[in-house]
């Protein structure tokens, strides 16, 4: 154990408890934007249970990626891979994970876009307006995984918040028996959403990367587990009780969150004080949406074996701001394109990543 | 460069040396021979020199050689001289010294007498419940205080000087078993290595000690109270006593200090709790609700509720600038008033008040410039920033920020923001602690004196946070 505590990097250590807070702050606010409706669209009154099995899958996942890095020595999944296959490989790895983020973090960024856009502002804001998100991404990529870890220390609080005050002004207006009867659609339609439901989830890949940066504590698996499972349980709780207050118009309702509980008595009583609730979650979001990139900025100065993130991070950012600046107008066809193509190539990326795991040999102690 | 034996030889050197000066030579009969006195009048008590130097030397007869005089005098701190530059340094430093004729050596004599201010409740500090002592300019006196507070042989002080011209005296004061080693070495060499020409109040030292010299937040604490001082330092900090400053330092410092108050554990403790709360939601006040205003007015007009809005409505007819820059130029105003009311004498300080709330407030209002319910605004988020006084220097900087931002780019711009601020101040350390401890990093036990706070027989250990030698606080064995 003291050999695998001297090799982890210190300057970027994150704390169990900062893992299970980053899962649980910032796991469930990106899937609840769009992702409720897409899977109703295909799922319907199931689209529960077709999350609560995509759910066990990236949980178990997760628990899988934690007990193989245990069994390999807790080192950095590119400690792992140039111990195996050699430091070329590993490169090429790593790049390809930075792509793989880079590409996969720009649906939600479009998507939340469209929604502060659309529905958090009341008179149309400049264009410009969303583009300070980058300057945040930029900014907490440069900083490293030590600060988001601190960062989720104080977001987790206002994650919870924000779902608490909007689901329980919420609940009140949802009939659960939209939800019956379980099994009304086919099991294609059931395969066919726990795949669209994918490019909303990146917590193993989140998991793999974290590897290696934390000191194992005692039931460490079971605590990022189960952190997990808390935000999927939040998630699941907000898409059930979606679908409980809009029904058969679920799938049209993509940016449902401010108009959920605009039917609440207390609401209409004191006024629209659950926008509290949508700008707690919002204040999670941004660093929700920062992660793919800070991630990816992670594995190209890594790969590039530079010290200096600046530079990385400037050039993601910048990448991800143009792109986003063509193709937000087409934020419905990156979406379907997303859910009926990419999604597959995310099953196949992480399913590599994690059998290149898999072949990874135990690492020499350094 | 050694003294003369001759001592018109010496006097004409020193005369050279201190020439348009305020350095005193006088004459004086030491048992039957001549002697030369040197000493700055205003720095020098004359009766205890008259009493306890002159008045037994005259009588010496034969004079013994200075190193058995300087046994003789009863005062603490004389010692025998030989350099010329030591006699300066023991002049200019305020003590006298005496240089015989046919010696080449002197006596320098502690006879330091400063006027100082007695001990005050200083006026930043005020309590209704606690100690009332203040510290005053003279280190001394301050040394007294934190002396008379921590009655062990653990207080330990290290006397460092700053200041090329000044020749400050700073004293570093942490008690050995419990504050940690890193801390205490870091503070002195940080202090050592200041290398300016003058360091005329804490605050000097403050700025060169800190880690990010351009931070908007301060990275030390202050306090002008003992009693506080000695708290801080029984927890694990350091303090630093400047000579000439009424001001102690502490580190390492953590942002939430400021929202605690000494009386917090004079008091009831649901009362403290309730305190607490209230400044943090003050302060939060105080930089968001100007820039909310603003943002909801232009922007999200959906979070006002109806009859509100329809105030507004009504208020605002008319109203010839956009309500960002309205919001910005009634808190121009609040500043350039809080600004002058500082400045100004006290009895200009009512006629301020008339002009600034009545005259301004009032006829901006009647004459359709500002709106009401944004003098309203402007109000509360002014009165709410003085909650917390030590943070109204960086925080009103923040609340333009925030304005200008909620203005431009409305509720997001405000998230963004307070995610950079976030993430700014998570990455912010200053003597290895985390500036936002104990709540990023999460620190359980701190907890039990953080936004809220245990009762005190509970709060059993020291902050963890500044890594204790011994953590202990509270035996539960007796």
């Amino acid at each position: 154990m003291n050999a695998i505590k001297a090799t982890i990097n210190e300057k970027n250590s994150l704390k169990v408890r900062q893992i299970c807070f980053i899962l649980l702050a910032f796991s469930p606010v990106t899937k609840i934007i769009s992702m409720p409706a897409e899977i109703a669209l295909v799922a319907g009154e199931g689209l529960w249970l077709t999350l609560l099995t995509s759910f066990l899958i990236e949980g178990l996942t997760i628990l899988f990626i934690l007990y193989l890095s245990e069994k390999r020595g807790n080192g950095t999944f590119y400690s792992l891979l140039e111990t195996t296959f050699g430091k070329p490989a590993a490169k090429i790895i790593y790049f390809l994970i930075a792509a793989y983020l880079t590409v996969k973090s720009l649906l939600p960024v479009l998507e939340n876009k469209a929604y502060i856009e659309n529905t958090v502002y009341e008179m149309s804001p400049d264009r410009i307006t969303f583009f300070v998100f980058f300057i945040f991404s930029a900014y907490l990529s440069v900083k490293g995984l030590k600060i988001l870890g601190r960062a989720a220390d104080i977001a987790v609080w206002f994650t919870c918040a924000g779902f608490l005050v909007a689901l329980g002004l919420s609940v009140g207006a949802a009939d659960y028996a939209n939800l019956l009867p379980i099994f009304k659609k086919p099991a294609y339609n059931f395969v066919n959403a726990l795949f669209r439901a994918l490019p909303w989830q990146n917590d193993s890949i989140y998991i793999l990367l974290f590897c290696g940066h934390f000191r194992p504590e005692k039931a460490y698996k079971t605590r990022i587990t189960l952190s997990y499972f808390a935000g999927a349980f939040l998630t699941l709780v907000f898409v059930t009780t979606f679908y409980g207050i809009y029904g058969k118009i679920a799938p049209s309702q993509n940016f449902a969150l401010p108009s959920m509980s605009v039917f609440s008595v207390i609401v209409t009583n004191i006024g629209r004080f659950d926008f509290l609730a949508i700008f707690f979650i919002m204040f999670s979001q941004v660093f929700a949406l920062s992660i793919p990139t800070m991630l990816a900025v992670k594995c190209v100065t890594r790969a590039l074996s530079i010290n200096n993130s600046i530079v990385p991070s400037l050039t993601i950012n910048g990448v991800l701001a143009f792109a986003t600046a063509f193709l937000c107008s087409q934020t419905s066809v990156i979406l379907s394109f997303n859910t009926n193509v990419l999604s597959y190539v995310y099953a196949g990326f992480t399913a590599f990543f994690v059998l290149t795991l898999l072949t990874t040999k135990k690492r020499s102690k350094e | 460069m050694r003294l003369s034996s001759d001592l018109s030889e010496n006097e004409a050197l020193f005369k050279t040396r201190f020439k348009d000066g305020d350095v005193v030579f006088s004459y004086v009969k030491a048992g039957r021979r001549n002697a030369l006195l040197l000493y700055i009048d205003a720095l020098t008590d004359l009766t205890s020199l008259s009493e306890y130097v002159l008045a037994p030397l005259y009588k010496l007869r034969p004079l013994p050689k200075p190193e058995k005089i300087a046994a003789l005098i009863p005062k603490p701190g004389t010692r025998v001289v030989t350099e010329v530059k030591d006699v300066i340094s023991s002049v200019i430093d305020g003590k006298a010294v005496l240089l015989f004729d046919g010696d080449s050596s002197a006596l320098s004599i502690d006879t330091k007498k400063f006027d100082s201010r007695s001990i005050a409740e200083p006026p930043t500090s005020a309590v209704v419940k606690g100690p009332r002592e203040g510290f005053t300019e003279s280190v001394k006196t301050n040394l007294s205080l934190i002396r008379r507070r921590l009655k062990t042989e653990k207080l330990k002080i290290v006397k460092l000087t700053v200041g090329r011209i000044t020749k400050t005296d700073v004293f570093v004061l942490y008690l050995s078993n419990v504050t940690d080693d890193k801390i205490v070495n870091s503070v002195v060499r940080r202090v050592s290595l200041i290398d300016v020409d003058g360091a005329v109040d804490s605050s000097y030292v403050a700025k060169f000690i800190a880690e990010r010299k351009t931070s908007l937040f301060r990275q030390s604490g202050n306090t002008e109270k003992p009693d506080i001082l000695a708290a801080k330092m029984l927890e694990g900090r350091v303090g630093i006593l400047v000579d000439g400053s009424p001001i102690a330092l502490t580190v390492p410092y953590l942002l939430f200090e400021d929202f605690q108050s000494s009386e917090d554990y004079f008091q009831s403790t649901y009362r403290s709790n309730m305190a607490r709360v209230i400044r943090l939601i003050s302060i939060t006040l105080a930089i968001l609700l100007p820039s909310v205003f603003v943002s909801a007015q232009l922007f999200h007009l959906q979070i006002i509720p109806l009859n509100f809005l329809l105030t507004i409505v009504n208020s605002i007819k008319g109203i010839p600038l956009s309500p960002s820059l309205e919001m910005f130029f009634t808190l121009l105003v609040f500043e350039i008033l809080n600004e002058a009311s500082v400045r100004m004498p006290k009895y200009v300080g009512m006629a301020l008040s008339v002009v600034g709330a009545l005259v301004l407030g009032d006829t901006a209002v009647r004459a359709g410039i500002v709106s009401t319910p944004t003098i309203m605004i402007m109000a509360l988020s002014g009165i709410c920033l003085y909650t917390v006084p030590e943070l109204v220097d960086s925080m009103s900087f923040l609340r333009l920020i925030y304005l200008f931002v909620a203005g431009s780019l409305g509720g997001f711009g405000i998230i963004i923001l307070t995610g950079l601020l976030i993430v700014y101040l998570v990455s912010l350390e200053n003597f290895d602690t985390p500036f936002l401890a104990p709540f990023s990093p999460l620190v359980k036990s701190d907890l039990k004196d953080g936004i809220t706070m245990a009762f005190l027989p509970d709060m059993k250990l020291r902050p963890v946070t500044l890594k204790p030698k011994n953590k202990v606080r509270i035996n539960d064995e007796k």
